[in-house]
């Protein structure tokens, strides 16, 4: 990170770090503890790599679904779905839930190259993760559809996905 | 402050009108562009459509570098591949495509190969991949509705792994789009029905879509003002020139539309029954539309509650209450469909289509929540959902 950068976006920077980091480990979490991920990903061929992150200079999340599950990883091969923000300002705004992922398509915040129906299920992953993890009243203003999910599943999902995102910061640290 | 933002990017130069093919000579020279290679599919050439191309651009001493007509309608990227190569072994130095949208589509794909080097189509897919602009490519559309000759997509079909995969890039739209009257007179009813519904999808769903904006708003609204005028004088009298002019008018208009807002749960679910059960893509829509808006009502009332006036006209509109206005639009389009089933056939209904099995609707459900144009829809989908929507639409 570039230290002539002014302090506002090296801090921005970092949350993008941060939460880029956070959505890999809990990713990785909720896919062997939630159905409905589980479910999405399941339907993914082992070897599937995907890249989420900021255009040109990063952050990146890069992830790999093998046999066990899917994981955070290098960028060794070109990834199957990259999916990039066009700035570190879009990733910053979706990222920080004020524009809900559907919204960053439609105003063209974000590219998607790759295989297009497997992109699919990752932004319904990324939905569900929203939909445990943040107040009913965020996941409302920026879903187009906020799912019926009861008190318990969402507690419960949560749970498993903020221990997630403990034990993968603590092991493997933040994204580049 | 408002989130909002849009963008909005429409450079295809667009000519329009009578005697509008007898340009062609000249905006081939103003590109410096001498040796075109025609990409075409035998229903032009026997349709007659290709020999006035020729002449036009004989009478100009224009030397074809070749002319390809066996582009099929579900082309593939060893298509492509074996086009690009004629490209290059007949020293062509751009291209014209005489077509509906696989010629058009193809057309666009073989730009890529034949700009960028190369036969592995696969490597160029997404929408970032191509980062320099292409030959210059000129298209004479001969369907009024794909809104191809417009838009900076291309779908083609891989042929190891037999998925449709899209091409997006702005350096894909064609330079010029030539809308000529005789280019769309031999069209037959039924196709010319199908396709005009196709461009009314686009720019409804462009209308009511995620990504609307002012400026592909009014595109749209031209749109269905044009086809909703046009279509009914076209099926009256096929021979009728201004109206033939008009309707390819309004598909570009509409294409343009959504080129720059993208389209929904109709064209989701329509990729998919044309995938599964290989229904043509014009019938897929017309087919699906009311359903989709019906669905989409809840969420999309005063944009719908607009579309009344460019479909039925200033006085129905004004003469409906605000509250019943959207009920109305979906009801003048559901009277359109009506009007089309009792003149020439156009299904209504998955069952009328007879060429869809009810054994197939999970397939194409599962199929339709991964299209990227649900991402665009005013509501979400889930695969529950879609399938109601298919068993209603049955």
């Amino acid at each position: 990170m570039s230290s002539s950068l002014p302090l506002s976006w090296r801090t921005r920077r970092l949350y993008v770090r941060f939460m880029l980091s956070f959505i890999g480990h809990g990713l990785a979490k909720a896919c062997r503890t939630d159905n409905i991920i589980q479910k999405e990903m399941a339907a993914l061929p082992d070897g599937f790599i995907f890249t989420v992150g900021v255009t040109p200079t990063g952050p990146y999340l890069h992830m790999r679904k093998d046999s066990l599950g899917i994981n955070l990883c290098p960028l060794l091969e070109r990834p199957d779905v990259d999916i990039q923000f066009k700035h570190l300002a879009h990733g910053f705004t979706t990222l920080s839930f004020r524009e809900g992922i559907t919204d960053a398509f439609a105003r063209e915040r974000i590219m998607v190259d790759g295989d297009l129906p497997a992109a699919m299920k990752l932004v319904r992953c990324f939905e569900r993760l929203e939909a445990l993890m943040l107040p009913k009243l965020i996941g409302r203003k920026i879903m187009r559809h906020y799912p019926n999910i009861s008190l318990k599943e969402k507690l419960l999902g949560a749970l498993h996905i903020y221990l997630g995102v403990v034990v993968g910061l603590a092991s493997g640290g933040l994204v580049k | 402050m408002s989130q909002s933002h849009y963008e909005f990017f429409n450079p295809v130069k667009i000519i329009c009108g009578y005697q509008a093919l007898e340009h062609v000579p000249y905006e081939l020279a103003s590109r410096t562009v001498s040796r075109p290679l025609l990409i075409t599919d035998d229903g032009v050439v026997q349709a007659g459509l290709l020999a006035p191309v020729k002449q036009v651009l004989g009478v100009a001493r224009v030397t074809l570098a070749g002319i390809y007509h066996e582009v099929p309608p579900d082309s593939s990227t060893t298509i492509v591949a074996a086009i690009a190569q004629f490209y290059r072994d007949n020293d062509a130095d751009c291209m014209i495509a005489i077509g509906g949208g696989s010629v058009i589509d193809t057309a666009k794909a073989v730009n890529i190969l034949a700009s960028m080097g190369g036969d592995n189509l696969l490597a160029y897919c997404g929408s970032g991949a191509l980062t320099q602009r292409l030959r210059p490519l000129f298209v004479l559309p001969t369907t009024a509705g794909t809104g191809s000759e417009v838009t900076k997509i291309a779908v083609i079909r891989d042929e190891a792994s037999g998925r449709k995969i899209p091409y997006a890039s702005a350096f894909l739209m064609p330079d010029v789009a030539v809308l000529d009257p005789r280019m769309t007179l031999t069209l037959p009813p039924s196709i010319t029905a199908a396709t005009a519904m196709d461009a009314m999808t686009h720019a409804i769903e462009a209308f009511l879509g995620t990504a609307k904006n002012p400026l592909s708003d009014a595109y749209a609204t031209a749109a269905i003002r044009g086809i909703k005028e046009n279509l009914g004088r076209v099926l009256d009298n096929p021979d009728n020139i201004n109206a033939r002019l008009k309707l390819a008018e309004a598909a570009a208009t509409a294409g343009i539309a959504f080129s720059n807002s993208m389209v929904g749960l109709v064209h989701a679910i329509g990729h998919s029954i044309g995938a599964v059960s290989h229904l043509p893509h014009g019938v897929c829509m017309n087919l699906m539309l009311p359903y989709v808006l019906h669905y989409n009502l809840p969420r999309c009332e005063a944009a719908m509650a607009e579309l009344l006036l460019p479909l039925a006209g200033a006085d129905v509109y004004s003469q409906t209450l605000p509250a019943q206005r959207p009920a109305r639009a979906i009801a003048a389009i559901c009277a359109m469909r009506d009007e089309l089933f009792d003149r020439i056939g156009l299904p209504r209904t998955l069952s009328e289509s007879r060429q869809v099995q009810q054994s197939e609707l999970a397939d194409i459900a599962r199929m339709s929540i991964d299209d990227g144009a649900l991402l665009y829809n005013r509501v979400d989908a889930s695969y529950e959902q879609v399938l109601e929507l298919l068993r209603k639409a049955w």
